[in-house]
């Protein structure tokens, strides 16, 4: 990843040091604690697996076991009746992919709470599926499952450990290129805020699924190499308590980074055999332990060492290097010449018995900022909604550029170049700014997303080429020295840069700004408008929605207005803002007849 | 002793977006002031900075000559201050009587409850038949009416009214703007939160506008009778008190 709060050489160096010592560590390592040197490696892998579903992907998915004793079932079912084991393990991982697919679908649209319910049962009823079949073996379970072997060699001791630790070496480096590729991105805006996420063009539900079977894959390779490493299989292998110990090394590590899973593994796997107290002491001492990681790093030991690390400098690497041309590397969608981009005829919205809109007509020209006024309650706000795909007019048409899009998706919508901002940025305040707008990046280049998580080869060079897109509008909008930063600790003016930027990513012809300035002080609205001077002159037809009049007067040059649904008002701002009836609509009417404040006749008792 | 409750210096921020900024603003005992500003200007959040409900970054708020910034939202209800939020928020399936009992339950004087409710009733024509009502059914002026009402069981000596005139009809903002006044002419402070600043207008004692959590404009609420000064500064042409 090119910008994060640690120099890419850093971590470039953290990366090889690590997999040096999992090496020294497992050509050094006892015969009296090689047992347990294998099962932290293993582990690790699983956790690295539970991490892209949990910790990225946001999904309280409980049934770890039952991917776990899948691919350690599989492996050993198969092996048993004369497989390679290196065949099983591929199935196994096969398996454990399939199964993390099949429960996506499965759980459907459950999320939350509910989905952890719903998997609780499935790791529940885990144990007893396994014991109730035999070609599992039953209560008996399998024994004497078929180690891995290289050729007729079979592998053991320290050799073995060898083998265990490259592998999750390379689990390491496969999952941490895509958690930090446009692919991660996409995963975690998706996990932080799914309408968000869909209001940019990726669909929530694809990604779930995606992060479900690439975690499955991972999780039952764990399961075979377990199955290899244990040489037995019983039903009891794969208990609940497995899964709560589980998420407790992903969160106590870090959940959604890369290191945290390591850390994890660690400390549930070696920390409780290693106490130094007597066997009845050991649970005890084990929970204070727990407690106290809690309580010094909520976030994760991950998280916390951030925090004592020096900060690098903020720069940009590569802005430098950024190509003059706006976002020369992806192809300009704008349209310079004022034509009409964005048609909407006679849109009407009820919800319930209320007509929130009635029979609105208005029109975007490419390269124009155009302003929607109107007081609270207007229907400015649900126009929105209908025109990104969030509701559906109940009469009407929205066409962009000839097409129809009325009553399309969010998604749909998006790539046919219509994107929205909302009130609040909703971005994901974990990540940095760079993360953050390589999100919007992802979903234009790769509606299928399957595609940027394939093995390193195919898309490096996208990757290359995403990097530099992301770069060149972080300066273009003059945020690039703060693409390191976690969003969570930037300024709510600079919020709205990083939002506005994503929305660049996807070079939309149409862009709405839902209240873009608003808790913005008087400089950070300058800056804001002179973003949108910028978008503008780039050939996108804008649309502005704002209370701040004044801020409206220095971008918009057209204006309409609503008041109970109705437009009221079109034309040039300033006739727009001259017109009484619109003056109206701000103050509301005087019809009432009510007491001035002269005094009041007969002063009541309140 | 003043006798007003007074913010001075006040900021309010939500995370990195701020609210209020450094306002300074009074609102005396017998006065109906209008604070009148679009969506977003800060209004309401400098209404629950009065009342406690939200805790300022800075600034201070003085009741009565007493600081209270540090009090929590139910001692400054003792002292005499009263909210009513947006949105009336009445216990809808509870009697009228019932949700002024409610209001009662911080009263500065111990007894005279029943007195109390039924005296405020007995005061408000478009409540008559309705007191045993379930507060649900009343019609959304009568609602607003009840929550007043409600505000008033603590006896207050300011109360803050947060878009009291918020979808009613003509007639009963007229209905409300009435009691307003009434509650005024009896002694209180009254400060009256509006974006549709015509409803307000002609009740109003005193007009402050803010814009983007500043104080724009203040002035005679007969001077500004006719709206032409606040939608001035609700287009952002007065900047007496904004930065340069």
């Amino acid at each position: 990843m090119i910008a994060m709060d640690v120099s890419p050489a850093l971590r470039a160096a953290g990366v090889t040091a690590t997999g040096i010592a999992l090496l020294a560590g497992a050509l050094a390592i006892g015969p009296k604690h090689a047992g347990l040197y294998g099962l932290f490696v293993i582990t690790w892998i699983g956790l690295m697996g539970l991490n892209i579903v949990f910790g990225h992907g946001g999904q309280f998915n409980l049934a770890q076991n039952t991917l776990y004793g899948i691919g350690a079932f599989a492996y050993g079912v198969l092996t048993t009746r004369g497989m390679n084991p290196w065949l099983g393990v591929a199935i196994g991982t096969a398996f454990g992919a399939f199964s993390g697919a099949a429960m996506t679908f499965v759980a459907g649209r459950v999320r939350g709470l509910g989905l952890a319910i719903l998997t609780l049962g499935i790791a529940l009823a885990t144990p007893d599926l396994f014991s109730a079949t035999s070609l599992t073996g039953g209560f008996n379970g399998i024994v004497g499952v078929p180690p891995l072997s290289v050729g007729d060699k079979v592998l053991a001791g320290n050799g073995l450990l060898v083998v265990l630790a490259a592998l999750a070496f390379l689990v390491l480096l496969l999952t941490r290129y895509w958690l930090t590729s446009s692919w991660g991105s996409a995963l975690r805006t998706v996990a932080a805020d799914p309408e968000a996420a869909a209001g940019m063009g990726l669909n929530p539900s694809r990604y779930r699924t995606l992060a479900l079977t690439l975690g499955g894959a991972i999780i039952g390779f764990a399961g075979a190499l377990y199955g290899a490493y244990q040489g037995y299989l019983g039903y009891l292998s794969f208990p609940v308590t497995m899964v709560i110990l589980w998420y407790l090394g992903v969160i106590l590590g870090g959940a959604g980074t890369i290191w945290g899973p390591l850390i994890g593994a660690g400390v549930i796997t070696v920390v409780p055999e290693t106490l130094p107290v007597s066997d009845d002491l050991q649970p005890v001492l084990w929970g204070a332990l727990l407690v106290a990681f809690v309580v010094l790093a909520p976030r994760g030991v991950v998280a916390g060492l951030h925090r004592l690390m020096p900060r690098p400098s903020r720069s940009l690497p590569l802005a430098e290097t950024a190509v003059a041309a706006p976002s020369g590397d992806l192809p300009e969608r704008g349209r310079p010449g004022g034509g009409v981009v964005l048609d909407v005829e006679a849109m009407t919205k009820r919800i319930g018995g209320l007509e929130i809109l009635r029979d609105v007509s208005l029109q975007l020209r490419a390269g124009t900022v155009t302003a929607l006024l109107g007081a609270n309650g207007a229907g400015k706000s649900t126009l929105v909604n209908c025109l990104s795909g969030y509701l559906p007019p109940t009469s009407g048409t929205v066409r962009l550029d000839g097409i129809d899009i009325t009553g399309a998706p969010p998604t749909k919508v998006y790539r046919h170049g219509l994107v929205r901002t909302f009130q609040h940025p909703r971005l994901v305040t974990q990540s940095t700014v760079f993360e953050n707008v390589l999100a919007g990046v992802h979903a234009v280049e790769r509606p299928n997303a399957l595609l940027s998580a394939l093995p390193a080869i195919v898309t490096r060079k996208t990757r290359r080429r995403q990097d530099r897109a992301v770069s060149a509008m972080l300066t273009e909008l003059g945020i690039g020295h703060l693409a390191g930063e976690r969003v969570g600790d930037l300024s709510a003016g600079n919020r709205q840069v990083v939002s506005i930027a994503r929305s660049l990513m996807a070079n939309p012809a149409v862009l709405l700004l839902d209240e873009p300035v608003a808790g913005l002080s008087l400089e950070e609205m300058r800056r804001a408008a002179e973003t949108i001077n910028i978008i503008g002159s780039r050939g996108v037809a804008v649309l502005v929605i704002e209370h701040r009049l004044d801020f409206v007067r220095s971008v918009a040059e057209d204006a309409y207005c609503l008041d109970s649904g109705l437009l009221i008002a079109h034309g040039t701002l300033d006739q727009v803002l001259g017109d009484p009836e619109v003056r109206k609509a701000f103050l509301g009417t005087a019809e009432a007849k009510v007491p001035t404040s002269e005094p009041v006749d007969e002063p009541r008792s309140r | 002793m003043t006798q007003e409750v007074r913010a001075e210096a006040l900021r309010v921020a939500y995370g990195p977006v701020q609210a209020v900024r450094e306002v300074t603003f009074a609102a005396s005992r017998g006065r109906v002031v209008a604070l009148l500003g679009q969506n977003g200007a800060g209004k309401t959040s400098l209404l629950k900075a009065l009342s406690g409900l939200v805790r300022p970054k800075d600034g201070r708020v003085i009741l009565d000559d007493k600081d209270v910034t540090r009090r929590g939202p139910a001692e400054r209800l003792a002292a005499g201050l009263s909210h009513v939020p947006e949105g009336r928020r009445l216990f809808v399936t509870e009697t009228v009587y019932d949700n002024l009992l409610v209001g009662g339950h911080l009263r500065r004087r111990s007894g005279g409850l029943h007195a109390k409710a039924q005296a405020l009733l007995g005061d408000v024509p478009a409540l008559k038949g309705h007191h045993r009502r379930q507060a649900g059914l009343l019609s959304g002026g009568q609602q607003q009416l009840v929550a007043i009402l409600r505000g008033l069981m603590s006896d207050p000596h300011y109360l803050l009214l947060d878009e009291p005139f918020n979808g009613l009809a003509p007639t009963a903002r007229e209905d409300v703007g009435q009691l307003i006044r009434d509650i005024a002419a009896a002694g209180a402070g009254v400060v009256v939160v509006e974006q549709l600043a015509a409803a307000v207008l002609p009740i109003a004692d005193d007009v402050v506008v803010m814009n983007n959590g500043r104080v724009v404009l203040t002035g005679d609420g007969a001077e500004l009778r006719d709206g032409a000064a606040v939608y001035d500064a609700y287009l952002g042409n007065h900047r007496s008190e904004e930065e340069t």
